[in-house]
């Protein structure tokens, strides 16, 4: 196969800036619904205009997000244990404010009361609440660099308060005899911004675009930041910088768009919001990490999606970004449910939901990689109309 | 040298609708990032109470243990 198309002209450094910037200390790691969140929405609108964007924003509300308030604490016989390296908060927990000092007893004891229970997993859950257990301690893994990485969706929060352990850890802690912990950890009723931009308005027989990049993060720790460079940094970076390079090329009788949903770490609540707004037919292309491709990039399709499939192999062999069928949990998703032709795109997250999630982690390389895919697919989308 | 790529899909695209459940963890992962439990297969996250099963952010909930 060979190349039809010259390279479109990328900025490598534009790219960098970006993420850096979003990674900045500014915005507190973007989690929804915080001052860091409100502020990226509010730099990204603006970016989005300095293209020529007609931008809008669009709040909606996001229920049910778990919030650390204060670092948790866990000691172990007198020995202080490390948040997110040897353990983190589990999203089952209850809120324990302020430390509690108890009895470390294994799950198959006769007594739980007044206990902290060491326990494979939830599965005691029931019988530590009746019989009025301090909490439970349960084993987790670690990423390869020993960090555990932080949700803020998942499980509904439960009677006990729960923390994680590292897997060694947790099986050292079978010859202690006494724990302190506290689970700061509260649920809180948010509002999310999705940010909008259209940058070539759409015909009603045309072939409309829309480019997605959720910008959100699951925001700094109490104590020590979660940069988010990599998720999803990077594919904002990415959709803003072929957004630029797309607009003024784009034919009549194309539209083309741009959404930085928030929330997707919170549920994919910004794109369920969204999505039944966007005009049926409309193609939807999802970014979801964009540094550090590997082998492929991974792709889920959804929707009527053939067209679009074809037109991301077509443009994976212009620029030489070998795809691979993947699963990609994302934004992309909402779009497809809700019945447009919808891919997700995945070139990597070192350090994923962690502190290590830094600019430094995220290849400048992947970053053009992505921008030249997208690119490359709005073009093969939009040949027809262009002729 | 020559132009010749190596981009686009190795197999059918159509594959990109029913995808491996390749990763235990909520979002993309590379594809060698299989060694850990964190981000290693949905068994392995499973097992280890760790993470999110690959349909947790946008189903809202899901995460393991």
């Amino acid at each position: 196969m060979t190349t039809t198309r010259p390279a479109p002209a990328v900025s490598g450094a534009r790219l960098r800036a970006t993420v850096t910037t979003l990674a900045e200390d500014r915005f507190t790691g973007r989690r929804v619904g915080t001052a860091g969140g409100r502020a990226a929405a509010t730099w990204l609108a603006g970016q989005l205009r300095a293209i020529g964007a007609t931008v809008t924003t669009d709040e909606f509300p996001v229920p049910g997000v778990r919030e650390l308030y204060r670092t948790p604490q866990l000691t172990w016989d007198g020995r202080a244990l490390v948040h997110r390296r040897d353990f983190v908060e589990h999203l089952a927990s209850a809120d324990l404010p302020a430390l509690r000092t108890g009895e470390l007893v294994r799950a198959d004891a006769e007594e739980l009361g007044g206990r902290w229970v060491l326990a494979p997993d939830l599965g005691v859950s029931a019988r530590a609440s009746r019989e009025g257990a301090v909490g439970l301690l349960v084993p987790r893994g670690t990423d390869e660099a020993g960090w555990m990485p932080k949700m803020i969706a998942g499980p509904p929060p439960g009677d006990l308060p729960v923390l994680a352990v590292r897997t060694e850890l947790h099986r050292q802690l079978a010859d202690a005899s006494t724990v302190s912990a506290s689970v700061p950890l509260r649920t809180v009723d948010v509002t999310g911004s999705n940010v909008h931009g259209v940058l070539h308005q759409p015909a009603a027989q045309g072939v409309n675009v829309l480019l997605t990049a959720h910008f959100d993060g699951v925001g700094d720790d109490p104590d020590q930041r979660l940069p988010a460079a990599a998720d999803n940094a990077s594919g904002v970076a990415a959709v803003l910088e072929a957004a630029r390079l797309l607009a003024p090329a784009m034919p009549d009788g194309a539209g083309l768009a741009v959404a930085f949903p928030d929330a997707e770490e919170a549920g994919a609540r910004g794109s369920a919001h969204h999505a039944p707004a966007v005009a049926p037919g409309t193609v939807v292309i999802n970014l979801d990490g964009a540094a550090e491709l590997g082998d492929a990039a991974a792709v889920e399709a959804g929707g009527p999606a053939h067209a679009l499939l074809a037109a991301l192999d077509q443009a994976g062999r212009e620029t030489g970004v070998p795809l691979r069928a993947g699963a990609m949990a994302s934004d992309n998703r909402r779009y497809a449910a809700a019945g447009l032709p919808a891919a997700g795109i995945g070139m990597g997250m070192p350090g994923y939901q962690t502190p290590a999630e830094t600019p430094g982690r995220v290849e400048t390389g992947t970053l053009v990689a992505a921008t030249r895919l997208v690119v490359a697919t709005v073009r093969q989308l939009v040949a027809p109309v262009t002729g | 040298m020559t132009n010749e790529t190596v981009g686009g899909f190795a197999g059918d695209p159509a594959e990109a609708f029913t995808p491996p459940a390749s990763s235990g963890c909520c979002g993309s992962t590379p594809a060698t990032a299989t060694a850990t439990t964190c981000c290693g297969t949905t068994e392995a996250a499973t097992a280890a109470g760790t993470c999110c099963d690959p349909a947790a952010k946008a189903d809202g909930a899901g995460c393991c243990g």
